[in-house]
C-alpha cells in the first residue's frame, strides 16, 4: 500500500509539466499565442482600467478629497513602506492571525479527532457545535474586551473561536469519510487501530481537513484585522481606521490595499499547500477540483 | 469525495446489527445529544452559580436580562432596525451577486479580463468595507445596509459566476441549436445549472451579513444589538451584555439553520445537493 502510494504520487508531476507548456503546438503566430496566455489579457485590463481611474480622477470635474488618485495611493504605500511602524503592524496583524489559527488547530484538532473516531464523543458534543458554530465572532468583542483587553490577546482570541468551529467540523467529517473499500481491506487485513488511522483515516480526511484549514486560516486573518479596525488591537486595520477617522483617504486607501494584497498572500500560500498536500489526490489527479 | 483508493463501485458493507438494536440505537441517538448539550448548561449554570468574577455572572442572571431586554422591551428599539439593516443589505447583496454573477459568465473573455480584480476583492477582509462606509456615507442606515451588502456580494457573485461557467456545455448547445432565444437561454438553462453553486454563495454569504451586521453597529451607531452589546460593556452591565450575545447566538444559530432548510427545499431534486461548502 505504501508503494501504490508513492507511485501514484509522480503523476501529476508530469501531467502538470505536459499541461502548462504553452509552447507545445507551436502552430499560432507569437502575438496570438501571447494574448492567449493565460495572464496577458488580465493584467492588460487591469493596468488599463487603473489608468482610466488615474485620467478620471485627476480631470477636475472630481472631488478627490474621498476618492485619491491611483498613483497618490501607490506612492503612499511607497513612502510607507520604507517607515517601521508599517511593517510591525504588518508583523502584527500576521502574527496575530498565525497565533488565532494555531490556537483553533491545537483546540480542533483532538477534539475533532475525538468526535471522528469515537461515536460517543461525537453525539455527545453534535448539539453543542451546531449551536456554537454559527455564534458570530464578532459579538463576543465586547466580553474579550473587559476579559483580555485590546491589545493582541483580543485579535488571537476572536480568530480562535472564530477557527475552531470550521476546522473541528471538518476534520471530524472528514475521519468519517473514508471509502467502503478501504474500510474493508482494513479489516480483512486485521490492521492495528493506529495503522488505520495513519494509512486510511488520515489520508482521507485530507482534502476536508485542508478546507477547514483554508476557512479558518481566512477567518483568522479576517478577525484580526476586525479587532484591529473596531477596538484598536495593534495592526494594519487600526493604522486603517485612524487614517479613515483623521479623513485621510490616500493614507486610508492605501492600508485597504495592504491588507487587500495580504488576503491575496494567504489565498496563494493556501492554494499551493493544497497542491502539494492533495497531489496525490484522485479528484486533484482526475482534474476534479477546480 | 473520494479517498486514495479508486472508487469502484461496491455494494453497502453488511452490518451485523439486528433490525430491533439499529432501531433503538436510532432513538437514543438524538437523546444522548440531548444529554450532551444540556450536561454544558446544566455545567455553566452551576459553575457560574456562585461565580465571583465580574465578567461571568451566573447564568440565571443572564437569562433574567435576557428576559428583560428581549422579550420584548427593545424588539422594536433595537433587535428591528438590525435585522432590517441586515435583510436589506443581504437581499441587495444577493440581487446583485446573482444578477452580476450571470451577466458576467456570458462573456468568458470578461471574466478572464476581470479575475485579478475579483480576486482581489475576494480576498479583501470584509470589516474593511466599514472604513469605507464611515467615510463616504457616516454612521447612518444607509451605512449599515451598505456595509452589510458589500460583504455577502463577492461570494455570492463569485459563486454564481462558477456555477454559470459550470454549466453542462451540451445542454446550452441544444438550447442554441434549438435557436431559443437569449434570455430563455439565461433562465431555462444557466440559471437552473447554476443553482447548487448560487445557494452555497447564500449559504456563505450569509453569516458574514450577521457579521457585519454587529461591525457595522458597533462604531458610532445608536440602535441595533452590536451598539447594545457593546454598550453595555462601556458601562459595567454585564448581565446585559451576556443577553446581547446570547441574543446573537441565537440569532445565528436560527439564520443557519432556515439557510439549511431552504437549500434543502430549493435543491430537492439536484443530484448530489448540498453544494461546495468551501467557499
Amino acid at each position: 500500500m505504501g508503494a501504490d502510494h508513492m507511485s501514484t504520487l509522480s503523476i501529476p508531476e508530469q501531467r502538470r509539466a505536459d499541461s502548462t507548456d504553452p509552447a507545445a503546438p507551436g502552430q499560432a503566430s507569437t502575438r496570438l499565442r501571447l494574448l492567449q496566455s493565460a495572464w496577458l489579457l488580465p493584467t492588460l485590463t487591469t493596468v488599463g482600467l487603473l489608468a482610466i481611474a488615474e485620467v478620471v480622477l485627476r480631470s477636475p470635474l472630481v472631488d478627490t478629497t474621498y476618492l485619491p488618485t491611483v498613483t497618490a495611493v501607490l506612492g503612499k504605500v511607497v513612502d510607507l513602506a520604507q517607515t517601521a511602524p508599517f511593517w510591525q503592524a504588518i508583523t502584527d496583524t500576521v502574527a496575530q492571525a498565525a497565533a488565532g489559527l494555531a490556537v483553533a488547530v491545537t483546540v480542533a484538532v483532538p477534539l475533532g479527532f475525538l468526535t471522528g473516531l469515537s461515536r460517543v464523543a461525537d453525539d455527545l458534543t453534535a448539539y453543542l457545535v451546531q449551536l456554537l458554530r454559527p455564534v458570530p465572532a464578532v459579538a463576543l468583542i465586547p466580553l474579550f474586551i473587559l476579559v483580555v483587553g485590546i491589545g493582541d490577546d483580543l485579535a488571537i482570541a476572536l480568530g480562535a473561536f472564530a477557527g475552531t468551529w470550521p476546522f473541528l467540523v471538518q476534520v471530524r467529517s472528514g475521519l468519517s469519510d473514508v471509502d467502503p473499500v478501504a474500510a474493508d481491506t482494513v479489516r480483512i487485513f486485521g490492521m492495528p487501530w493506529y495503522a488505520r488511522i495513519r494509512w486510511v483515516q488520515a489520508p482521507s480526511a485530507m482534502p476536508h481537513i485542508l478546507t477547514g484549514l483554508r476557512i479558518s486560516a481566512t477567518l483568522a486573518l479576517i478577525l484580526a484585522v476586525t479587532a484591529e479596525l473596531v477596538a484598536g488591537s495593534p495592526g494594519l486595520g487600526r493604522d486603517l481606521a485612524l487614517g479613515q477617522s483623521a479623513g485621510d483617504a490616500v493614507t486610508m486607501y492605501a492600508y485597504v490595499l495592504v491588507i487587500g494584497v495580504l488576503g491575496v498572500c494567504l489565498n496563494l500560500l493556501l492554494g499551493l499547500i493544497e497542491h502539494r498536500v492533495l497531489a496525490w489526490h484522485a479528484d486533484r489527479r482526475h482534474g476534479g477540483v477546480r | 469525495m473520494s479517498t486514495i483508493f479508486s472508487s469502484q463501485p461496491t455494494p453497502a458493507p453488511v452490518r451485523e446489527t439486528t433490525v430491533p438494536r439499529r432501531v433503538l440505537a436510532a432513538l437514543h441517538r438524538p437523546a444522548v445529544r440531548l444529554a450532551g448539550l444540556l450536561a454544558v448548561v446544566a455545567a455553566w449554570w452551576f459553575w457560574s452559580e456562585g461565580s465571583k468574577s465580574p465578567y461571568f455572572p451566573p447564568l440565571s442572571i443572564v437569562l433574567d436580562a435576557f428576559v428583560d431586554n428581549w422579550l420584548f422591551e427593545r424588539v422594536t428599539s433595537d433587535v428591528l432596525p438590525s435585522l432590517l439593516h441586515m435583510a436589506i443589505g443581504f437581499t441587495l447583496a444577493a440581487m446583485v451577486g446573482v444578477g452580476a454573477g450571470v451577466a458576467l459568465g456570458l462573456y468568458p473573455t470578461l471574466v478572464r479580463a476581470t479575475q485579478p480584480m475579483l480576486e482581489f476583492l475576494r480576498a479583501m477582509p470584509p470589516p474593511v468595507f466599514l472604513s469605507f462606509g464611515l467615510l463616504f456615507l457616516g454612521t447612518g442606515s444607509s451605512m449599515k445596509v451598505a456595509v452589510i451588502a458589500l460583504g455577502p456580494l463577492w461570494p455570492i457573485l463569485l459563486n454564481t459566476l462558477e456555477g454559470v461557467r459550470g454549466a453542462d456545455e451540451t445542454r446550452t448547445e441544444m438550447a442554441r441549436a434549438f435557436s431559443l432565444p437569449r434570455h430563455a437561454i439565461v433562465t431555462r438553462v444557466l440559471f437552473p445549472s447554476a443553482l447548487p453553486r448560487i445557494v452555497a454563495g447564500l449559504k456563505v454569504g450569509l453569516p458574514l451579513a450577521l457579521v457585519l451586521m454587529v461591525i457595522s453597529e458597533l462604531v458610532g451607531s445608536t440602535e441595533g444589538i452590536g451598539y447594545f452589546v457593546i454598550q453595555s460593556s462601556t458601562t459595567y452591565a454585564i448581565a446585559d451584555m451576556w443577553s446581547g450575545i446570547l441574543l446573537l447566538g441565537l440569532l445565528g444559530w436560527a439564520l443557519s439553520s432556515l439557510m439549511s432548510i431552504a437549500e434543502r427545499a430549493v435543491l430537492r431534486g439536484y443530484p448530489g445537493a448540498s453544494g461546495d461548502e468551501s467557499r
